[in-house]
């Protein structure tokens, strides 16, 4: 057993320390990123808790309702930072990359540290495919919201169609990496592929919005 | 970029398909619960329903379009109890039927403005669903010999009412495309695509969880033909939109 908390202190004491001696983008990143662990830890708690009611099991859980609430973990902060702090689509992207991999970091070191780190496999499949999943996940998630803010349809219904796209990317990445054999294979390499293919649209998208 | 939007729509509509295929293969005993692939099917109706009240946001016309939001509104409260009836999944099938009955609304609502189809023909498409839900409604109640008749007629109006709207459909993409470098008088020559396409995708789709085995492969197959038909129409009036901003 380890004890989540302590282990986000331990990370986050340095980063908000750091908060001081930086400004703007790299500010808003390095709270971006906090927040991302401060979230994946309520996610866990949460899920934990939906766990416990349902009775579902580990597996399912992971399968079934840990995307759904890992995601809307993530979007509350965005949300917040878009209808109340009024970011532009610029700084969006920024604060929903750091939520993203801090997520993913904080994700990352709970099981390294729960499951160790001997195995080289192990902590690249955490590292190239939970992590990077974690990123593309908010990335889809940028895109939606941008696109409904774009077209001036930010309602709950564009919200919701903006949020489904990170869910079903990450169902579909838990459920295929829940089977031993070749789906598992092919699960672990999705990220990848996927962060891969974006990266032409997102640099136009942020070309586009720089202008 | 309104094609962007609707290409954001397509990915969310394949990877709850992938999804929904790899559950099959990997887990062929387990029924899908709510979750992840069920809000990516709301989420695709959503994102329909934004796409429509986006391009169909100028006009307003409140008393022509109440009538037809309340009747779509009872009409997608029928369907909810008819999933439930079939499922009795209560959480899942109000969740997915609200946002369904959302996308039926600003279908309806796209159509009755583009004047994509005339008071005669709308009146006709109400008749048939409501006619179509009515006699599904009442296979719950009659016995199963019955039950089976009505069935085949129910499959009947279904399969008529896609042939009707698909021919409508593309009828009204064809025109479209050709007036799109000879110019119309008619303003909104370019936006009936998008609401004959919508509707058709909307008649098909509840035509989908009417359907059972054989039946349901070849509705999906029609609903990705629509894709392709749906991608025209959102072409076609994103050159409408770019020709209104002065572009050329």
């Amino acid at each position: 057993m380890i004890y989540s908390e302590n282990i986000l202190i331990c990370i986050a004491m340095p980063l908000i320390i750091a908060l001081f001696f930086t400004k703007e983008n790299t500010r808003r990143f390095l709270t971006a990123f906090l927040m991302g662990m401060l979230v994946c830890l309520l996610s866990a708690y949460i899920s934990g808790f939906v766990n416990y009611l349902t009775g579902i099991g580990r597996d399912d859980m992971a399968v079934y309702y840990s995307p759904v609430i890992e995601e809307i973990m993530k979007l509350l902060p965005l949300l917040f930072y878009m209808f109340v702090l009024a970011a532009d689509e610029n700084r969006m992207y920024t604060a929903s990359i750091g939520i993203g991999l801090g997520f993913a970091t904080f994700e990352n070191c709970c099981y390294i540290l729960s499951a160790g780190s001997m195995n080289l496999t192990y902590v690249l499949v955490r590292g190239l495919a939970v992590g990077v999943m974690h990123l593309v996940c908010s990335l889809a998630l940028i895109l939606g919201l941008n696109l409904s803010r774009h077209f001036k349809v930010l309602t709950v219904a564009g919200v919701i169609g903006a949020i489904s796209m990170p869910m079903i990317f990450h169902g579909l990445y838990n459920l295929l990496v829940s089977e031993e054999g070749a789906s598992s294979y092919f699960g672990y390499f999705l990220p990848l592929i996927t962060a891969l293919l974006l990266f032409v649209p997102f640099k136009r998208m942020r070309e586009s919005a720089g202008n | 970029m309104v094609s962007v939007f609707y290409l954001y729509a397509l990915i969310l509509f394949m990877l709850s398909d992938i999804y929904w295929l790899v559950h099959g293969l990997l887990r062929p005993d387990v029924r899908i619960p709510f979750g992840a692939n069920e809000i990516g099917e709301i989420g695709i109706y959503l994102m329909y329903s934004s796409l429509l009240n986006a391009a169909f946001k100028e006009e307003e016309r409140l008393k022509e379009l109440l009538g037809a939001t309340v009747l779509t509104g009872i009409f997608s409260l029928a369907v909810i109890a008819l999933w439930i009836g079939w499922t009795g999944e209560w959480v899942k099938d109000i969740l997915s039927g609200l946002a369904f009955g959302y996308f039926a609304c600003s279908s309806v609502r796209a159509v009755i403005i583009s004047k994509a189809f005339d008071r005669k023909r709308l009146s006709v498409f109400g008749i048939m669903a409501f006619v179509l839900i009515g006699l599904q409604g009442a296979i719950f109640a009659v016995p199963e010999a019955v039950g089976n008749v009505l069935d085949i007629m129910c499959y009947c109006i279904m399969f008529a009412g896609t042939v009707w709207l698909l021919i409508n459909a593309v009828k009204t993409v064809r025109k479209a495309y050709r007036t799109s470098d000879s110019g119309s008088a008619d303003d909104n020559i370019k936006k009936k695509p998008l609401a004959a396409s919508f509707v058709f995708g909307l008649w098909i789709q509840n035509a989908l969880y009417m359907s059972s085995e054989y039946v349901y492969t070849v509705i999906f197959v029609i609903i990705t033909f629509n894709v392709f038909l749906m991608y025209f129409s959102v072409a076609i009036y994103e050159d409408e939109a770019f020709l209104k901003r002065g572009g050329v």
